[in-house]
């Protein structure tokens, strides 16, 4: 029988050691990846971590830098010189990174976020030397000139008109992130606008270069098949004497941030069936808050038997899809909701759904065999990431860059599989609610 | 000429300065790309394998590390083998793999999954159906007792049918709107046209016949132990798994084996042009190709490294000429489709409208180059150690291992294609490519392209004859030059 959990609240009482004690755990999280850290004089923060089932190796660097990073009016820029990381520097002509590492047989990409850039190659473990060897050459001499400039401007444009016609509803994300993000600088595409591309002019890239992409704001990610005494070398040889950038600036501090509430409407041309998003803000949110809140985000909308895919979309079939996300942007955490629906009227009946959801899971607890599924599909999902090398090594980048030291995967699995009940519906009562809760329509 | 902005010029020392500072701490090692390492050995596990007294073939890949494990059920049926005149058939079954048993309702069976930490998917091919299972190790006999009771105890209810359809249905309409996959379709379609293979991709409109009791008799049909090949991948040994699988399927009981389909498809002889109208697309999408041998072919690895030298990866000969040097394309790449009984080497590029013949023009020719042209030796060494690099990166997750498996079982092609694998792509030479790629019919594909009409026709008159279709692939009329 479900427990209102209401007059336990009121009363103050903790009952997290309760249901500590209730049924057995998922099985034991530990995990066998090894992590090792270390800095270079220059301020280049390393990570290392071994793997020998394959003769692979993953070389991932990122830069703090992301549109946060982006000046006012300029929106756009972070992803800009993300693409001319690919253009050139002294050693390395223009698109010879992709050849030198396609040609291995080797994979590559490279993401701008929020708060960070990352670039990252997997390639065989033989050639670990030419992937330092040209992440180097660009983080020591990227090539920057305003003819490369005025071209990368020229694909990012060209790229969000293409963006914009193969994802119909990019408007209103954007849109819904103003909502939801307050922060302007939060809020801002990461792509950018078309009029703020237009407006980056060679010097805006320049600065940016040189205040972001220098060894004291950046992270080396290894991961693999490697020597690891040999690796060092590599690295020393390679990093150890590129200077640092001379006016590195920190990152812009975050506005302190409110819960909000609040509905819109938008009309929305070309959009294929309308659509509801709802945001919760999670003001002041701390770290182990964000193992129950990545649970919830499962609970939710993760998995068949998730509340909200369950309610909305298979026992009632008010929503097409649905799908929810939690974000970091500036400081500030978020989740987020979005339904497509086949009309209006179901997008209203969808967003009451997903309300209606809510509250139970405010007013009871979840049960212990609901909350271990969700911690099994989290394992599962987490797993999966770290069997990449690649993801394994921006993996451990963001555990370095989130919470200043690099942590085995193992430490963030046990916080996770220790989440109870309570903390659960504590959560629960803290943000989902509805004087926390924005809502945005996009009706055709 | 045009004048230089002020901006441009005030910027220009700058530029110099970021250039030169690389040139003045440069030191030695910094100038050229330092020599990769010996090429390091791949050891890779070993493939064992056993049949179960019903014809149940098992194969078992032991790796350590995290703990997850992955099971693929290979159906050696697929849309082949769906009845001519109820088309998705075969795909419906596969979607029903996660709905109710005797003992289970489908809400039941979606909860065992997600409690497993379970991902199902279900592939559906020409000759094959494949249903991956990937989940936590600890949960090895709750996967096959799913298993188990889906394949022993079935129900085919039309209310589970009719909920699956939903879902089948709306995905098949999103990517309606996807001129990739539209083009692709009709190639497909265009090219198995008077076979008996069928493609694998549906239209939305292609369920609404099938009703539960043909996808039970399909599944009484096909889903057979003699008829299927079971792979588990992870840390899980093969004495454990022959175990276990035994325990759960040993009473699972054979049927007669499905025909194999003929006629097959015959390569495009002469050269077609399709079009699709997709109203709204800013771009034009191209998918061109014909078919070649199957798989267990002698031209397996030399069309491996014909595909990598001409459109394999944005280095390669097409996205170099289309995206690089003309600005045509946005991408540009080739693949080769390999099956059982046959292949499809395709072309793939999405251009602006206004490039779109010129694209056509120069996919042809860059393939034209590649068959006739003997392809210089260092162009192939550089393709041949693409692709011996990348063999272990294919292998780099549970799923992607046991897949990798799945194909060399299926098709049952030995250890040429597992641990003589990068040995076979050593032997490739010039020769061989030019021999086999001059035999084939690359020369003569069928073109697809897929865009809006009122941009696109316009720009497509140059060629003599295209058949313009609708989205489902029925022929709508035939635009002739005037001579």
């Amino acid at each position: 029988m479900p427990t209102s959990l209401k007059t336990i609240f009121r009363l103050g009482v903790s009952f997290g050691l309760l249901f500590r004690s209730l049924g057995p755990l998922p099985a034991q999280a530990s995990l066998n990846i090894s992590v090792s850290h270390y800095q270079l004089p220059n301020g280049l923060q390393v990570i290392l971590s071994e793997d020998f089932t394959l003769p692979l190796v993953s070389v991932a660097v990122t830069y703090k830098a992301g549109s946060l990073h982006d000046p006012p009016g300029k929106a756009g820029l972070a992803y800009l010189l993300e693409n001319l990381m690919f253009l050139g520097s002294h050693n390395v002509g223009q698109m010879q990174h992709i050849g030198y590492v396609t040609r291995t047989g080797g994979t590559l990409n490279a993401a701008t976020m929020q708060d960070r850039t990352f670039f990252y190659q997997t390639v065989p473990s033989n050639q670990l030397a030419l992937v330092l060897w040209l992440e180097s050459d660009r983080m020591n001499s990227l090539q920057i000139t305003p003819t490369k400039v005025e071209s990368a401007k020229k694909e990012l444009t060209a790229e969000l008109r293409r963006r914009h016609t193969e994802s119909p509803f990019l408007k209103a994300f954007f849109h819904f992130d103003q909502m939801l993000f307050p922060d302007e600088a939060g809020n801002r595409p990461i792509i950018g606008f078309e009029e703020n591309i237009r407006a980056i002019t060679f010097e805006d890239v320049a600065a940016f270069h040189r205040q972001h992409y220098g060894p004291q704001n950046a992270v080396l990610s290894i991961t693999g098949n490697f020597n690891a005494l040999y690796l060092r070398e590599l690295v020393s040889r390679y990093f150890e004497t590129i200077p640092r950038n001379g006016d590195s600036r920190p990152s812009p501090v975050p506005p302190v941030y409110e819960k909000s509430s609040g509905t819109e409407t938008v009309p929305a041309a070309g959009v294929p069936s309308p659509a509801v998003f709802l945001g919760f803000r999670f003001p002041s949110v701390r770290q182990d808050d964000e193992y129950g809140l990545a649970l919830i985000d499962y609970l939710l909308c993760r998995g068949n038997t998730s509340r909200l895919v369950q309610k909305a979309v298979k026992r009632e079939r008010l929503a097409n899809q649905l799908s929810g996300s939690l974000e970091k942007r500036s400081g500030l955490t978020a989740y987020r909701i979005f339904a497509t629906n086949n009309n209006a009227a179901l997008a209203r009946q969808c967003a009451d759904a997903v309300h209606g959801e809510l509250a139970r899971l405010r007013s009871y607890f979840v049960s212990e065999e609901e909350l271990n599924r969700a911690k099994n599909l989290w394992r599962k999902d987490r797993l999966d990431r770290l069997s990449s090398l690649a993801e394994r090594a921006l993996y451990l980048s963001e555990q370095l860059l989130d919470s200043g030291q690099p942590r085995n995967p193992s430490v963030e699995m046990s916080r996770v599989m220790d989440v109870t009940p309570l903390e659960i519906a504590g959560l629960m009562n803290r943000y989902f609610t509805r004087d926390n809760c924005l809502v945005l329509y996009i009706l055709k | 000429m045009k004048p230089v902005p002020i901006r441009t010029l005030a910027a220009a020392p700058m530029a110099f300065f970021l250039m030169i500072s690389g040139i003045v701490a440069q030191e030695r090692f910094r100038r050229t790309p330092p020599p990769p390492e010996p090429l390091p050995s791949l050891r890779l596990p070993n493939i064992e394998h056993a049949t179960l007294s019903n014809g149940l073939r098992v194969a078992v890949v032991f790796r350590e590390g995290l703990p997850l494990i992955s099971l693929q059920l290979v159906v050696f049926s697929g849309e082949n083998a769906s009845p001519p005149d109820l088309p998705g058939t075969a795909t419906a079954a596969a979607r029903m793999f996660d709905r109710s048993t005797l003992r289970r309702s489908a809400a039941d069976i979606e909860r065992l999954i997600d409690a497993m930490g379970g991902t199902l998917s279900a592939t559906v091919q020409q000759e094959l159906t494949i249903i991956s299972l990937t989940f936590l190790e600890e949960h090895l006999d709750d996967a096959l007792l799913l298993v188990s009771e889906r394949l022993l105890q079935p129900v085919f209810s039309e209310p589970d049918w009719i909920e699956v359809r939903r879902d089948l249905s709306y995905s098949l309409q999103r990517q309606e709107d996807d001129p990739a996959y539209i083009s692709r379709r009709l190639l497909l379609q265009r090219l198995y046209h008077g076979s008996s293979v069928h493609t694998p991709l549906l239209g939305s409109w292609d369920f609404r016949a099938v009703r539960a009791r043909n996808i039970a008799d399909f599944a009484d049909r096909h889903y057979r132990p003699n008829n299927v090949l079971v792979i588990l991948a992870g840390n899980v040994s093969f004495r454990t798994a022959t175990r276990k699988i035994s325990h759960y399927l040993n009473t699972w009981t054979p049927g007669p084996l499905p025909a194999a389909a003929s006629p097959l498809p015959e390569p495009n002889a002469a050269l077609r042009i399709c079009f699709v109208d997709m109203p709204r697309a800013t771009e034009a999408t191209i998918c061109l190709g014909n078919i070649i041998p199957p798989i267990s072919g002698p031209e397996y690895f030399p069309l491996l490294v014909f595909n990598q030298v001409l459109g394999g990866t944005p280095h390669s000969r097409l996205f170099l000429n289309l995206r690089e040097s003309k600005a045509y394309a946005y991408y540009a790449f080739s693949e080769n489709m390999f099956l059982g009984s046959h292949g499809v080497f395709l072309v793939r590029a999405r251009v602006k409208p206004e490039a779109a013949a010129e694209a056509v023009t120069e996919i042809l020719k860059e393939i034209r180059r590649a068959t006739s042209e003997r392809i210089l030796p260092a162009e192939i060494e550089q393709a041949k150690s693409h692709l011996i690099g990348h063999f272990p990166l294919s292998l780099e997750s549970l799923e992607q291992l046991a897949l990798r498996v799945a194909a060399v079982q299926a098709y049952r092609l030995g250890s040429r294609h597992w641990d003589r694998y990068l040995e076979n792509i050593m032997l490739v030479s010039a020769e061989t490519v030019h021999a086999t790629a001059k035999k084939l019919s690359l020369n003569t594909p069928l073109v697809v392209v897929a865009g809006d009409r009122s941009l696109l026709l316009e720009h497509l008159r140059r060629f003599e004859r295209i058949e313009v279709y609708d989205k489902r692939g029925e022929l709508q009329y035939t635009l002739v030059k005037e001579k």
